[in-house]
């Protein structure tokens, strides 16, 4: 993922101890914890053409193999196609000797400028192309061996329940019937034994076992004396791409049915409930549930890289942006290292202080009035922007050499709003405020790197 | 400079040295043709479109005195921001935007060009072959068309926004 800026400098523990950018983590509001992409369950819920956007559901997907009946993908580049007309003269049907235009279409990649007539596949007089389906040589054979198979797995399935019934019949033998059962039992037991129709059923198989040979055929003699011409043979993945027909030359290649692609629903896999669900409308880009762990935890950003020295009490910037519609309080505490890539130890801030949301502030930038300034060598909040505060922290660096990483607890409340089920009025929404904590482990760069 | 009746050359284009320039053909503002090292003769129909590029290049080096001849054919495309160096360019081909071609590629007929394509190599390139940027190269059965309907069109169109520079044997 492209971002503007580096996010991997800080990261998030989640619970199966993977650190991530907060950015790639969701957020469970029934479990009130992060959860990396590992701790959810990734649910396919819908397949859509990428070109044309027609949704189906899996099952109807698989039908037509995942594939879209209308677009086309270049065998070249792998880029959509599009339709393109040409007119071409043809003789009129009253008047043989006048020529009227008529519309012929074609494929034609807008990338690499490949067409269908590079491969002497003929114009359409529709705008849809329709694929024609290859005729595999081997179907028979294929077909021949899969009815073998189901032959004789019929035979044993026979074989294993003649034992069975067997077996059976030995335990109830001479039982008394005292609950009016046994008859039932024995309508059961008849079902599985050999009946007179399973038994006329094919008992044997005529069928062409494959012969094992030495002769192979030999390698034509073009192969020797002809020069190879690069630009003629397709490329590997030119071939597997189309592995119906696995095309040599590139004069062989032929437009591809574009894939669908699946549109995720994501369920955490503590409590089952989902916390990404798309809308059912492919063209949309909202969702129904988006629980995204940016908009719901406080997200801490490196300002500028400081200047670290080894073994000395550095200052260092840090940023914590509130993206949700509530107001966080929070309070950053220390941690112990039991990480061993921890090299350094991070000072914080002991008060606790507050996180506006957005458009809920001052735009005078009043706020920063009423902050007390911050000594040189010390913590504290430094400043403030509409939903940003900015909080100077210390970083001793207890290592000489490599990236200087820290790590504090982040403490933040959150309120919750969960459907709650009551006997009485139905469900109705319940409002809890609680205490989360993750740990924030920053990576604050190298010894002496400076972004002056 | 000699520019044939029928061709269209704006004033806002850059048009230094020796240039011979064939009828029907749109050099649009801000495109830069020098003549250092020699003269430069393009053909007819040709589409010479903004910010490109088309230099024969005096080498600092050996062979100073020699007067070398770029010779660029008819019916090409040079589109925006390409830089075109090479000496001998043939008929009905395309160079895509911000193409570079070097001064040692010799470029035949129905060559295409893509966006971004460098070509510094000493070589001739076949006809009808299409490079592609990332080094691959196709070749095509059907040249590329001609760009006769754009050049119609802005030949229209031009006198009406841009000052032209006046060609040979007109008033």
């Amino acid at each position: 993922m492209a971002t503007i800026i580096p996010v991997e400098r800080v990261k998030y523990k989640t619970n199966d101890g993977s650190k991530n950018p907060l950015c790639y983590l969701y957020f469970c509001r029934y479990c009130l914890n992060l959860k990396s992409s590992d701790m959810v369950y990734h649910e396919i819920d819908h397949l859509y053409c990428p070109s044309c956007l027609h949704p189906s559901y899996q099952r109807e997907g698989f039908a037509k193999k995942n594939r879209c009946e209308q677009c086309w993908q270049c065998p070249f580049c792998s880029h959509t196609l599009s339709v393109r007309a040409s007119s071409v003269l043809v003789p009129d049907e009253q008047d043989p000797q006048k020529t009227v235009p008529k519309k012929m279409y074609y494929l034609s990649c807008s990338n690499c400028r490949w067409t269908t007539r590079d491969v002497t596949i003929p114009d359409q007089l529709t705008g849809t192309f329709v694929s024609t389906p290859l005729v595999d040589p081997n179907v028979k054979r294929i077909e021949e061996i899969i009815d073998y198979f189901k032959y004789l797995a019929k035979h044993e399935k026979q074989e294993i329940d003649r034992k069975r019934a067997t077996t059976r019949r030995k335990s109830y033998f001479g039982i008394p019937d005292k609950f009016g059962l046994l008859s039932k039992v024995q309508r059961r037991l008849s079902r599985t034994t050999l009946s007179a129709t399973n038994l006329i059923s094919q008992s044997s198989f005529d069928f062409n076992e494959a012969e094992a040979t030495e002769n192979v055929e030999a390698l034509p003699e073009s192969f020797y004396s002809q020069p190879l011409e690069i630009s003629q043979v397709a490329t590997m993945a030119q071939r597997l791409a189309d592995p119906e027909l696995q095309p040599v030359l590139s004069a062989e290649l032929r437009p591809l049915a574009l894939q669908f692609r699946p549109r995720f629903s994501r369920r955490c896999r503590q409590c089952q409930h989902n916390v990404i669900k798309p809308e059912c409308s492919v063209s949309v880009t909202k969702f129904r549930i988006q629980m995204c762990a940016l908009l719901h935890v406080p997200e801490v950003r490196l300002l500028e890289q400081p200047n670290l020295l080894a073994g000395q009490y550095c200052p260092v910037i840090l940023t914590l942006t509130n993206l949700s519609a509530q107001e966080f309080h929070v309070l950053l505490s220390p941690l112990t290292p039991s990480d061993p890539e921890i090299s350094a130890e991070v000072v914080v801030p002991q008060e606790d202080f507050l996180i506006p949301p957005e458009h809920m502030t001052m735009m005078d930038g009043s706020g920063n009035g009423d902050l007390a300034p911050v000594q040189p060598g010390s913590v504290g909040v430094l400043f403030r922007r509409e939903n940003k505060v900015g909080i100077a922290v210390l970083v001793k660096p207890s290592v000489d050499k490599g990236d200087i990483i820290g790590s504090f607890l982040l403490k933040h409340d959150y309120v919750s709003t969960t459907l709650s089920s009551s006997k009485a009025e139905g469900q109705e929404e319940e409002q809890k405020v609680s205490w989360l904590e993750h740990p924030v482990v920053v990576n604050f760069g190298r010894l002496g790197e400076s972004s002056c | 400079m000699n520019i044939q009746p029928g061709a269209v050359v704006c004033k806002d284009s850059v048009v230094t040295g020796d240039v011979t320039i064939g009828s029907k053909t749109v050099i649009h503002p801000k495109a830069t043709i020098i003549a250092e090292a020699g003269p430069i003769i393009i053909g007819e129909n040709n589409l010479i479109e903004e910010q490109s590029i088309i230099i024969n290049r005096l080498e600092s080096n050996s062979d100073s005195g020699k007067k070398r001849v770029m010779i660029i054919g008819s019916n090409n495309v040079f589109e925006v921001g390409c830089h075109v160096e090479a000496l001998q360019i043939g008929d009905n081909n395309v160079i895509e935007m911000k193409s570079k071609v070097g001064r040692d590629v010799c470029i035949s007929n129905g060559v295409v060009v893509s966006c971004g394509c460098t070509l510094e190599t000493k070589e001739t390139i076949p006809e009808n072959t299409v490079i592609l940027a990332n080094g691959t190269r196709r070749t095509q059965l059907e040249r590329p068309a001609a760009p006769t309907s754009q050049v119609e069109f802005l030949t229209k169109i031009f006198p009406t926004y841009h000052y032209l520079r006046k060609a040979q044997g007109t008033k």
